[in-house]
């Protein structure tokens, strides 16, 4: 009986080949499909994440060798192609050192937080093409109505594991280390959180498949970037900060902390804090991706109407590149760019991000509450922005002089 | 007496588990006692086995036992540890295992919000403060708890008030199976089920069928049927981020 369902398999183009196919292993297998489809999906997620994770590490080695003008690893394998896996077998097998000063406990938990939380967030992300109906969406977890503040939560535990790392440590730059992160995190949550309700306010929902639904049904032009793109600057930014990524990752610094918070951690608990970060990265690209790029949509090759093995296929293909070109520009920004100084890091999130993206946020409210044209969205962004630069070019001195008097002002008033 | 006789399923816990907490209380040398331990876990015991009544779905008891458990137990943790950093972290598995109560009561939202607020920010905050201010470790505060008995004492007290109150009596138990505790929230299915209810067009209720436990009914329901207070509540918390940012020593008077 199995083998019969393998035939709608190959007829391409009548049904959804892929479904069918996940439909047949649970078949194959004994177990209902309502467990058996997320059971697949974590299992292949799980798999590509962790083989991806290792290739994302050798494509950054080369993305830095080239732009330093460099070669990059060509030792192991045609091109360095089997660096990746030397170096997981080096992980798994050096000595895994705990020192005799740290607090236990903590120390073996720290990293398995990290990891844990960050593959959650995986959970609600959709992986390929979603249906608003009936249909099968390639989601861990479909039909979540609260996504996006699921995933913020989760997100917003994932802090436990760097800052526990570098307090059990008992190390002056593991502790400096995790207190930058406590504070870098929380403060960058709030920008990161701001600039997402203007999607959810377009689309009304916040749902990521309603997200994508909304954007792939206006076409190109729907795409929420054309809309918001001081919104998906402030998110890209954030979440950057919010993954520790240069030019935000002062946790980790290495000039001044050494390691920062994983200064003490060797072998297989130093990776997976490394898994965890590039984790992160690969989740924030899928969020860019959803939010702002129209997931799975590309014009002419994969459209809302397309249905079938052949769509599934293009649409799981689009998202992926699309996610694939928002790591690349991480990659890139790595090495363009230097890292902040501490209070700047922290003028940026409070006196830039957050006033911006709450001006971004009352916009988009002007606009749906008297119906207004969604052009104006884009021309709002532009007009915040240009006067965000134009206050952070003022003359220092005329700022000095403004703040002084308004403390001059709250002291007369004090008294 | 003879209130004693009716009501000791619900003092006898209270009297063991405020001996267990007073006696697991830190002061003074590291002890272990087992014996306050496993007074403590028959005290939750008893109150898990005689008072709350299983719903009949599994499912649903086991992950309710399972969080409520963890949440019970990690509170006692939390305030007899003796490293202020562990009681930190185990309020954040506090929060976590009440999150997933929320999460069965269909309150997704609250859920969520209450782990980005709670665990996410408050509890990172005060382990941000704890590594900032521990630096030459643990101090004589952290050791001694200053008055075990007389909190515990009081603590006990208000549990076993709310206890008394939110438990059913014989003849209210027959009413509502469902979970064992009266409910002190109006009835949700009455309204859920009153027809013209959903039909007119000015009816702000979330609690119709459809949209309950989802954004869109919490919304209508924080922003139509309880308008004032969630204005009032963020006026006040406008207020005090304002004056706090005013009282802050200013770093160009020197004072910072």
């Amino acid at each position: 009986m199995n083998s019969m369902n393998l035939f709608p398999l190959l007829a391409e183009g009548s049904s959804d080949a892929v479904e069918d196919l996940l439909h047949w292993l649970c078949g194959l297998v004994g177990i209902p499909v309502q467990v058996g489809v997320p059971l697949i999906l974590i299992l292949v997620t799980l798999g590509t994440i962790l083989g991806a994770c290792s290739y994302a590490i050798w494509l950054e080695r080369k993305l830095a060798a080239w732009i330093q003008d460099r070669v990059g690893p060509n030792r192991v394998g045609w091109a360095g192609l089997l660096q990746p896996i030397a170096d997981g077998a080096k992980f798994l097998l050096k000595e895994d050192i705990i020192p005799s000063h740290v607090d236990k406990f903590l120390f073996v938990i720290a990293p398995t937080i990290s990891v844990f939380t960050t593959m959650l967030t995986l959970s609600v992300v959709p992986l390929g093409p979603t249906t608003l109906g009936e249909g099968f969406s390639f989601i861990i977890a479909p039909k979540i109505d609260i996504g996006i503040v699921f995933l913020f939560s989760v997100t917003s535990l994932a802090v436990y594991g760097i800052i526990l790392g570098g307090w059990s440590s008992n190390n002056k730059y593991s502790a400096l280390g995790g207190l930058r992160s406590s504070a870098q995190v929380v403060s960058y949550e709030i920008p990161l959180g701001m600039s997402v309700i203007g999607i959810a306010l377009m689309a009304g929902s916040l749902n990521l498949e309603t997200v994508i639904d909304a954007q792939a049904q206006a076409g190109l032009f729907g795409w929420n970037i054309w809309y918001q793109p001081l919104a998906a600057g402030i998110f890209f930014l954030a979440a950057l900060a919010e993954s520790n990524r240069l030019p935000f990752d002062l946790p980790e610094c290495e000039q001044e902390l050494i390691g920062g918070y994983h200064t003490e951690y060797s072998a297989l608990k130093f990776g997976m804090f490394f898994l965890a970060e590039y984790t992160h990265v690969f989740t924030v690209s899928f969020l860019c991706s959803v939010l702002f790029l129209g997931g799975w949509h590309f014009p002419g090759i994969a459209d809302a109407e397309d249905i079938g093995t052949l769509a599934t296929v293009l649409k799981i293909g689009v998202l992926l590149s699309k996610v694939f070109g928002v790591i690349v520009l991480i990659m890139l920004l790595r090495w363009c760019l230097p890292r902040f100084r501490f209070d700047q890091l922290m003028g940026l999130c409070w006196k830039v991000l957050i006033p911006l993206s709450l001006a971004n946020m009352v916009c988009v409210m002007v606009v749906r509450e008297f119906e207004l044209s969604w052009f104006w969205l884009p021309v709002s962004s532009f007009m915040l922005l240009c006067t965000a630069g134009y206050l952070g070019f003022q003359p220092a001195a005329l700022r000095a002089r403004s703040a002084k008097h308004t403390e001059q002002l709250i002291a007369h008033h004090s008294h | 007496m003879q209130w004693l006789k009716e009501h000791w399923l619900l003092v006898l816990p209270m009297v063991l588990g405020a001996f267990a907490v007073a006696r697991l209380m830190p002061k003074g040398e590291p002890r272990s006692s087992l014996l306050a331990r496993l007074v403590g876990l028959t005290a939750i015991g008893i109150v898990g086995g005689s008072l709350l009544q299983p719903t009949g779905s599994v499912l649903n008891d086991a992950l309710f036992f399972l969080f409520a458990g963890v949440a019970v137990l990690a509170a006692i943790l939390m305030i007899t540890h003796r490293n202020p950093a562990y009681s930190a972290l185990w309020f954040a598995v506090v929060t976590l295992a009440v999150s997933g109560l929320f999460l069965l009561q269909s309150a997704p939202f609250l859920a969520s919000a209450t782990v980005i607020v709670y665990a996410g920010a408050i509890i990172v905050t005060f382990l941000f403060v704890l590594m900032l201010a521990q630096q030459a470790g643990t101090t004589n505060y952290d050791q001694n708890s200053r008055q075990p008995v007389v909190a515990t004492f009081t603590g006990f007290v208000l549990l076993g008030a709310l206890l008394f109150v939110l438990l059913p009596s014989k003849e209210q138990a027959a009413d509502c199976p469902l979970t064992g505790f009266v409910s002190l929230a109006p009835k949700v299915h009455s309204v859920a089920q009153s027809p013209d209810q959903s039909s007119t067009p000015q009816s702000t209720s979330a609690t119709t069928a459809e949209n309950f436990g989802t954004m869109r009914g919490l919304g209508r329901s924080l922003f139509g049927d309880y308008l004032f207070a969630v204005e009032l509540a963020g006026t006040l918390l406008l207020v005090a981020s304002i004056g706090a940012i005013v009282i802050t020593p200013k770093r160009s008077s020197g004072k910072l």
